[in-house]
């Protein structure tokens, strides 16, 4: 019945190298296009002609605004709105890819690990850049939490640097593992579809689509543990505890 | 969507991170030790000192993921962030 993982596999469309590197044309490049064609259609449509009493589109552009908003603000303060464009990116650009995914014959962007580790990266990165900024040396001592007896610190400091750099590891596998395990599962039930034929088909197939709704309540809660994870990382670097 | 701190959703969220922290936390301190067995040539031993890490880190981020307790007042209880 084919290799429910077969669909993960990517097949280059047109061929590129640049100074050696291999920067050909694939299937997840130019799905990567679409959702960002998505992204900018959705909110081009939303703020064309804006109303002060908002039409539905404008309203759930609106809200996811706000949620973000209210998370930065959360989990940042003040100086995280200058980290506002890179936060609603992030958001929007997976919970997007996630959805988009879902649609069949679609491939899926952040069921690729370095699509995600990508992301988790500039998160990290931009963790330790904004703690160096604002804190300057001073921005070690979040590997020491505060409390601690002295003679804790040996082994409480590796623990700590180590869970600083797993962070966005674990950032990263997790969207992955979600993605890819749920649209496998729904390919291997799939395949069982066509195995049982009419008389014993009607049963995976139900299974399928309560999984289908399933996986768009991931794509949402994943977009979402993502990016709420994001500002909490980078908050600890702000606010340094 | 609106406010990031109904149960709820707070909820969901820990649904979703805290199997996935704990598997993947455990899996990368002992594939870093893994990996720098072969780089050192100690095997096993630094596999070994890289899955107590990760275990140890894994079980950190869990206490730590759960916020400060109910009621208590900012402030140092051991509890860091």
């Amino acid at each position: 019945m084919g290799n429910p993982l077969e669909h993960f596999e990517l097949h280059t469309l047109i061929p590129l190298r640049l100074f050696g590197l291999d920067i050909s044309i694939n299937q997840a490049v130019v799905m990567m296009w679409v959702v960002c064609a998505a992204v900018f259609l959705f909110f081009w449509a939303a703020t064309r002609n804006a109303r002060l009493i908002p039409t539905k589109l404008q309203s759930t552009a609106e809200l996811g605004v706000e949620f973000l908003r209210g998370l930065i603000l959360e989990n940042m303060g003040e100086k995280g709105m200058k980290l506002f464009p890179f936060i609603a990116t992030l958001f929007f650009f997976i919970l997007f890819s996630n959805l988009l995914g879902l649609v069949p014959g679609a491939f899926t962007v952040t069921s690729q690990v370095w699509v995600n580790g990508i992301l988790a990266l500039a998160v990290f990165a931009l963790s330790i850049v904004m703690g160096l900024v604002i804190h300057g040396v001073h921005y070690f001592t979040i590997f020491v939490p505060p409390g601690t007896p002295w003679w804790l610190l040996p082994m409480m400091i590796p623990i700590e640097v180590f869970s600083q750099f797993v962070r966005p590891v674990v950032l990263a596998v997790r969207l992955f593992a979600n993605m890819t395990a749920g649209h496998t599962v729904i390919n291997v039930l799939l395949g069982l579809v066509l195995m049982g034929g009419l008389f014993l088909g009607w049963m995976p197939l139900g299974f399928t689509v309560i999984l289908g709704g399933l996986e768009i309540l991931v794509a949402f809660i994943q977009a979402y543990v993502f990016t709420v994870l994001a500002t909490v990382y980078i908050g600890d670097a702000i606010k340094l505890h | 969507m609106a406010d990031p701190q109904d149960p709820f959703r707070q909820g969901m969220s820990m649904a979703a991170r805290v199997g996935v922290e704990l598997a993947v936390t455990i899996l990368v301190g002992a594939l870093l030790g893994y990996g720098l067995d072969r780089w050192f040539s100690t095997r096993p031993w630094l596999m070994l000192v890289g899955l107590i890490l990760g275990t140890a880190t894994a079980f950190r981020n869990l206490y730590r993921s759960l916020g400060p307790p109910p009621d208590s007042k900012k402030g140092n209880d051991g509890k860091s962030a």
